[in-house]
Order: structure tokens, then C-alpha cells, then sequence
């Protein structure tokens, strides 16, 4: 097996952390301590926090576990899952928009997360029909929410993986979101028409943000902008809870316009909001972990969520491959598997808009799936050692 | 030959689909029970987690449709404490009620009292006669709802009761009650359950509270109905001087109430000897002829000497009545009666009542007796400068 030397990995050069690991022939121990430890050394990423640990720590805390986090705490930390929900959106809009160049970046993240989204509803969807486990929540409802809750990825820092994949899993989330914004209120009851529930929250996300730049704009103090970024996520994070939207929707939109926006706003954002983002993360994961129920079918819901995740993902890597003349698909592919807490919190999104026994079971079967699609990425065999 | 890199991804990408609809069509094969399929373990909602409930809905729907059954059954009546209480009806003209004070009940509706245990039957005056209430048969049970009888701004209401347990047990003052935990009912509330039928009527019994259900209930209701000394109240409490020998001893007044017709001749530690000439062995005979009109002549052993008395006075309504050369003097009125409503004092003369001047005491209380409920009968009290008027109304 050969290696071109047109790998846009080797293009930038070795990546110093994939440098400090190991890259020859791997043993088992390591390859499963591997991700652990470029996770510890990229710790100031995100997307990439041990979902797996923390969905656990949840079930762990939760009702089925030590009762730590009961059903009263849970309803407590609906307000602050909304805002989190919301910054969030916030942090993707900053991100959303291609650098030059990205055009092409940006149309095969989408495509690769239309594949995903696509595999896992219609996998999802034949299984629920089959299984027929749904009491009131339409069937094909309730694929739609699964194949979103799957199709956003984390950057994921495995041996291999390289700025371009990490780049893909980072634009996948637009598409995502935006689709979304439109499931959320008709999921909500009262469902709200999906196209007016859009427009609803693109409006409230422009103008909370422009509320948030106004205020920005004109505080005297970096203390005075930190009390008016919070007090704007915060009123996009509740308003959007409060009228069955997608705060993600609405945070995305905030944080496009800040970025597009005359003046610091997006700079203001990404550097106050910054310190925050891995507790919100954690926040999202245990909630996550300490909504999964104990009946068999989240489990299984859950295992078919995470396996045709993986499906969809190495599909998409290859429909994404084609657009940006990626050599590789497998490493591409390798590079989406970690899933991305967007899913995690557009499911529990939904679970807070309809807070029934259809949605916590398809809720609770996503945190099961994306709680299980970490270990599955790290088992993908890192290409760059075959490749030496 | 290696595989170029084109055929290993094709492969791979070959594996993952076939492997997908593989693991597809395995996971269709599991079965689930179907939401609801399984009969669901009984759950007590905590409180705060009822209000968004469906079953508080159907609760107070419950409610509301025993609320139409049960209400044309119950009768308001203002209790003998002078609070709100309410009566089940019992026939086309009487109510079964409990009261606090039976020494008391001398309300114009009052028809008989049990004055050991307070029950009382009274009159009601509703004309039409709805279906007769189905009795629920005791047994034990619960946890459950009731609905309970109260008395609320809008008149007799019902108001669902969270009964823990519901048992029968023994009561050495009302014979067999059901006991009721985790409820707290004030005596003299009537319970139903939430389709329509007779609980019982809550009375007290050793410092709590139990339910008189349906068939002691009713046994009670007759014994007050065929004991004529639970009839009216002459106000006059009699007991026996206890013997040596077990054996029933000669009548004692134990006390007598300053309302009572008797209150004036009569004193605690009489001993009655005969009413009307006639030697008295039986004290609810005794009783029924302290009531009646004219008043007999009793003859009485005082200490050392044996008097014959007569009731001077007329008692009535919680007004005792004396004769007056200008009419009917008021002697004693007692506190929460109609007469002290009107404004009356003792001391007062009654000069004239409805349009008949001087009226004597028993023509007071004919008029008021004939008089319907709801009546106002206008009397002149005093006379000259200072005459009043007095408006007795009839409750």
C-alpha cells in the first residue's frame, strides 16, 4: 500500500501532537489509550471532551443510577440547558462561515451531513415502524430528529486526521441546524407550522443579535460586555425555549451576524464566551447521560443510531470525497466518526419542547448512539501508519 | 498484486453497506412491547406532580358530576355552635345531622335529638324528591378518593378527600364505625364516594374522628325516631339516684337549663316522685311531660320536704316566656336563639305580636310555631315611651 505524496495531510506537515504519538504498528492498549491521550494533549477543544465518560458520569448520576441528578434536578437544569443550547449556536455561527477558499469545504461538509442524516432517518425510521414503539410522535418525526441528532461532527484529533477533515466536521453542523429549526416546532406541541417556526427564530436570533451588538458596541468596560454577551444568550436561549424554537437556530444566526457585523462583536463573543465552552459541554453530556432510560429499546434505538451513524458517515465521506477531490475517503470518514454535541444538544432540545415518552426515548437512544459513536472512531484504524 | 488504493476504498465502502442492511434486517426482528401493552405498576403522584396531570382533571370531573347527584340531598342549616353545618335528607321531610352542642337544639327544625352522641333528625323544606341515594357497603378498602360535604360561599359543595385506609371497627359509643386515616374531616361531614353513593357521616369518637356508615347510620336515625325522649328537649336533665342494690332509683334533676320552662320551680338534686298525680317509674315519660302544654303538676322531694310545682314560664325557641298584665314577659333569652337575633332582653314585655295586643306567653309561641319558615313576625316590646319594635324572624 502506497501513499501520494499530494496528501493534503502532508501538505502542512506533521502535526507536532501526531509527531509525540506513536505511528508505527500499534498495540491494542495503545490504540485504545491513543484518543485519550491527543484528547488530554487538545484539551482546549471542545468537540473533543471523552463523550463517552461523561454520558456515563450521567447515567451514573441520574435516575436508573444513584439518584444524584433525579427527575427534579433535571427539570431545574432546563433553563440552563437552553442557554447552553443557545451559546452553543453562538460558537457555530462564529465558525459557520467559510474561510476563502472553503466554498467547496463547505458544500461536501453539508452533503457528507445530508448522507449521515439521511442513512440514520431512514435506518431509524424502518426500525420505529417496525418496532412500532411510538405512541403518539409520528414515525417519521421521529427519524427526522435521530438523523439530526447524528449528523453533526466533532474535529476529531485521531492519528491521520488532518486541518481539512477536522475543518469538514466542523462546517457540518450548518446543515443540521438549519433543518433543525424546522423539525423543533413541529415536534413541539402545539406544533407550530415549520416554516413559520423558522422565520420565528432566524428573527429572534437577528434580533437578539443585533440587541447583543448594540450593547457590545457601545460598553466602555470588557466587565460591561461580559454582562451584555450573557444577558443576550441568555434572552436567546429562553426566549427560544419559551416559544418551542431552536436555540441552536437562534445562536447560529446571533453569532453569523456578529461575525458579519462592523465592529468586535464576534471577538467580544469568542473571548468571553470562550472559558465557558467546555463546562457547557459537560453540562449538556451528563444531562444527556442522565436522561437514558433502562427499557431495552433505548438500548437497541441506540446501538442502530450509532451504527448507521457510522454507516451514513462513511457514506457521506465518500459523497464528500468526490466534491472536494479527496483521495481519501476512509480518512476522511475516519475524521467525522466522533460525534459532535450538537446532536447531543439538539436532542435534548427536543426532549425539553416535548417532554413525553416518545421523545425521551429517542432522546435517550441518541445519547446511548453518540455516547457509543466515540469508542466506535477510535477502533478506525489510523491511515497514516499504513501509509508509512 | 497490492489493491490500489481506489479498490481498497470501494471495498471498504462495500463492507460498511452490506454490514449496514445485515445489522438492519437483524434489528428488525427484535419485538418490543408496545407502549402501553403492559399493565402499568400502580404509582402515587407526589402533589407538586399532580397539578399537570391528567388525573387531577378527571378528578375534579369526578367531582363535579357527584356534586349533581349528591347536592339535591344535602340541606344547609345553621348548627347549633352557630356555624355553617349541613343535613343529609333522610325522608320527603326530615334530615339526619350531627351537632356539637344537642343541649342546644332547640332550632325550629330541630325534630329530635340524640343528645348523648349529637345526632339530630330535622325538617327541611324542599318540595321535590330526588332518587334515593344508593349506600356503598363497607368494606375495607383504600387508598382512594371521597367526596366530602362542605359548606362554601355558594352554599353545600363537595371537595375530593385522599382517604389512606378505610376499616371497620369497633366503637363503644356508636357501636361500629369505619376508621379513616390520612384524612382530615371535621364531624358532621358526609361522605360519598366519587360515583354517587353513601359513605357515612363522620362523628367523633374518642378524641378522633370516624365514619358512620350507611346501616348504623340509619339504625341510629330510627332509634332517635321511635325514643320519644329524644324528641324535643324540655331542657331538663334527668338521672336516677344510684342504689345500693343495682336497681333503678327514684328520678333526679341533674340540671336544668335557664332556658327550660322549668328553669324557675325546679333545682339540681330534686328527686320527681309523680307528673300529673301519677307515681313516674320511666324517664323518657318523664321527659315527653316536662314538654307538654299546659304543664303537668309534679309532685318533687326537695332535701326533707315534698313540693308540688308547676312551670311558671313558657320555653320556647330559646326565649322563656312569662305571663304579664300587658302581655308575655321575657324571662331568660338565650344567646344565638331567633329572640336574641331580634334584639330581645330579658326583661322585655311583649306588648303586642302581629297585630294581636297582649299577647300571653302561649299565644307567643302558637303564632311562631304556625307562622312558615322564613317568617317575620313583628312584636312591640315595651310599652309607652319606651315601646320598640322587634322583628322575630322564623329560620
Amino acid at each position: 500500500m502506497s501513499e501520494g505524496a499530494s496528501d493534503p495531510i502532508d501538505e502542512l506537515g506533521v502535526d507536532p501532537i501526531d509527531a509525540a504519538l506513536e505511528t508505527g504498528r500499534v498495540p491494542l492498549l495503545s490504540r485504545l489509550t491513543a484518543p485519550l491521550r491527543t484528547r488530554a494533549a487538545l484539551g482546549l477543544e471542545p468537540a473533543l471532551a471523552p463523550v463517552t465518560l461523561f454520558v456515563g458520569l450521567g447515567l451514573a448520576l441520574g435516575p436508573v443510577g444513584l439518584g444524584a441528578l433525579g427527575e427534579g434536578g433535571l427539570a431545574r437544569l432546563e433553563p440552563a440547558i437552553a442557554i447552553a443550547t443557545a451559546a452553543l449556536g453562538v460558537f457555530a455561527g462564529l465558525e459557520l462561515l467559510p474561510h476563502r477558499g472553503e466554498r467547496r469545504l463547505f458544500a461536501a461538509a453539508s452533503l457528507e451531513a445530508l448522507v449521515t442524516f439521511a442513512v440514520v432517518a431512514a435506518a431509524t425510521g424502518f426500525l420505529l415502524l417496525r418496532w412500532q414503539l411510538l405512541s403518539g410522535l409520528g414515525v417519521g418525526l421521529a427519524a427526522l430528529v435521530l438523523g439530526l441528532a447524528a449528523a453533526p461532527s466533532s474535529a476529531a484529533a485521531a492519528p491521520g486526521i488532518g486541518p481539512r477533515e477536522s475543518r469538514l466536521a466542523d462546517l457540518d453542523d450548518a446543515l443540521p441546524i438549519v433543518v433543525g429549526a424546522v423539525v423543533l416546532p413541529a415536534v413541539c406541541r402545539p406544533a407550530t407550522p415549520p416554516l413559520e417556526g423558522f422565520v420565528l427564530t432566524a428573527a429572534l436570533g437577528l434580533a437578539a443579535a443585533v440587541c447583543g451588538w448594540l450593547l457590545l458596541e457601545h460598553a466602555r468596560h470588557s466587565a460591561e460586555r461580559a454582562v451584555f454577551l450573557l444577558g443576550t444568550i441568555a434572552l436567546l436561549g429562553g426566549a427560544s425555549a419559551s416559544l418551542g424554537l431552536s436555540a441552536l437556530l437562534a445562536g447560529l444566526v446571533a453569532g453569523l451576524s456578529w461575525r458579519l457585523a462592523p465592529g468586535g462583536a464576534d471577538v467580544v463573543a469568542r473571548r468571553d464566551l470562550g472559558p465557558y465552552q467546555h463546562v457547557l459541554v459537560v453540562l449538556l453530556l451528563i444531562v444527556a447521560g442522565a436522561g437514558i432510560g433502562t427499557e431495552p429499546a433505548v438500548l437497541a434505538l441506540g446501538v442502530a443510531f450509532a451504527f448507521f451513524r457510522l454507516t451514513g458517515k462513511v457514506l457521506g465521506a465518500y459523497a464528500a470525497a468526490r466534491v472536494v477531490a479527496h483521495p481519501r475517503p476512509s480518512t476522511l470518514a475516519t475524521g467525522l466518526l466522533s460525534p459532535g454535541v450538537m446532536g447531543v444538544a439538539f436532542a435534548l432540545a427536543v426532549h425539553g419542547a416535548r417532554p413525553d415518552a416518545d421523545v425521551a426515548l429517542l432522546s435517550g437512544a441518541a445519547a446511548v448512539g453518540i455516547a457509543l459513536s466515540e469508542p466506535l472512531s477510535w477502533l478506525s484504524p489510523p491511515t497514516r501508519s499504513a501509509a508509512a | 498484486m497490492a489493491p490500489s488504493p481506489e479498490s481498497r476504498e470501494l471495498r471498504l465502502l462495500l463492507v460498511t453497506v452490506g454490514a449496514s442492511l445485515a445489522v438492519l434486517v437483524g434489528l428488525a426482528q427484535l419485538r418490543f412491547p408496545a407502549p402501553g401493552a403492559a399493565p402499568a405498576a400502580p404509582q402515587l403522584l407526589p402533589l407538586e406532580r399532580l397539578g399537570p396531570q391528567a388525573v387531577y382533571e378527571d378528578l375534579v370531573q369526578a367531582v363535579a358530576r357527584t356534586e349533581a347527584r349528591v347536592l339535591p340531598h344535602i340541606v344547609a342549616r345553621t348548627r347549633e355552635d352557630g356555624r355553617p353545618g349541613l343535613a343529609l335528607r333522610w325522608n320527603s321531610t326530615q334530615a339526619v345531622a350531627w351537632t356539637p352542642r344537642p343541649e342546644r337544639a332547640l332550632g325550629v327544625d330541630v325534630v329530635a335529638v340524640e343528645r348523648n352522641r349529637g345526632l339530630l333528625l330535622v325538617r327541611h323544606a324542599r318540595a321535590s324528591s330526588p332518587a334515593a341515594l344508593p349506600e356503598w357497603t363497607p368494606e375495607a378498602a383504600g387508598p382512594l378518593y371521597l367526596a366530602a360535604t362542605e359548606v362554601g360561599a355558594a352554599g353545600p359543595a363537595l371537595r375530593p378527600v385522599f382517604v389512606g385506609r378505610l376499616k371497620t371497627v369497633a366503637s363503644s359509643t356508636w357501636g361500629s364505625l369505619l376508621s379513616i386515616t390520612a384524612a382530615s374531616l371535621e364531624p358532621g361531614t358526609f361522605l360519598f364516594t366519587l360515583d354517587g353513593r353513601l359513605v357515612g357521616l363522620v362523628v367523633p369518637d374518642a378524641g378522633a374522628a370516624g365514619v358512620l356508615a350507611g346501616a348504623p347510620l340509619r339504625a341510629s336515625v330510627d332509634a332517635i325516631v321511635s325514643d320519644p325522649s329524644a324528641a324535643a328537649w324540655s331542657g331538663v336533665r334527668l338521672g336516677r339516684v344510684p342504689t345500693a342494690e343495682g336497681g333503678r332509683g327514684a328520678l333526679l334533676v341533674l340540671a336544668v337549663e335557664p332556658w327550660s320552662a322549668w328553669a324557675e320551680p325546679l333545682r339540681a338534686g330534686d328527686q320527681i316522685e309523680a307528673v300529673g298525680g301519677a307515681t313516674t317509674t320511666s324517664l323518657a315519660e318523664t321527659e315527653l311531660a316536662l314538654q307538654a302544654q299546659p304543664s303537668p303538676r309534679l309532685r318533687v322531694r326537695r332535701g326533707g320536704t315534698v313540693l308540688r310545682l308547676t312551670a311558671t314560664a313558657i320555653a320556647a325557641h330559646g326565649l322563656r316566656l312569662e305571663a304579664d298584665l300587658r302581655g308575655t314577659r321575657v324571662v331568660f333569652v338565650q344567646p344565638d336563639s331567633p329572640g336574641a337575633r331580634a334584639g330581645l332582653r330579658e326583661g322585655d314585655v311583649l306588648t303586642a305580636l302581629d297585630g294581636q295586643a297582649a299577647p300571653e306567653p302561649d299565644q307567643v309561641l302558637r303564632r311562631y310555631r304556625s307562622a312558615p319558615r322564613g317568617a317575620r313576625l313583628l312584636a312591640i316590646a315595651g310599652h309607652g315611651r319606651d315601646a320598640r319594635a322587634v322583628v322575630l324572624e322564623k329560620p
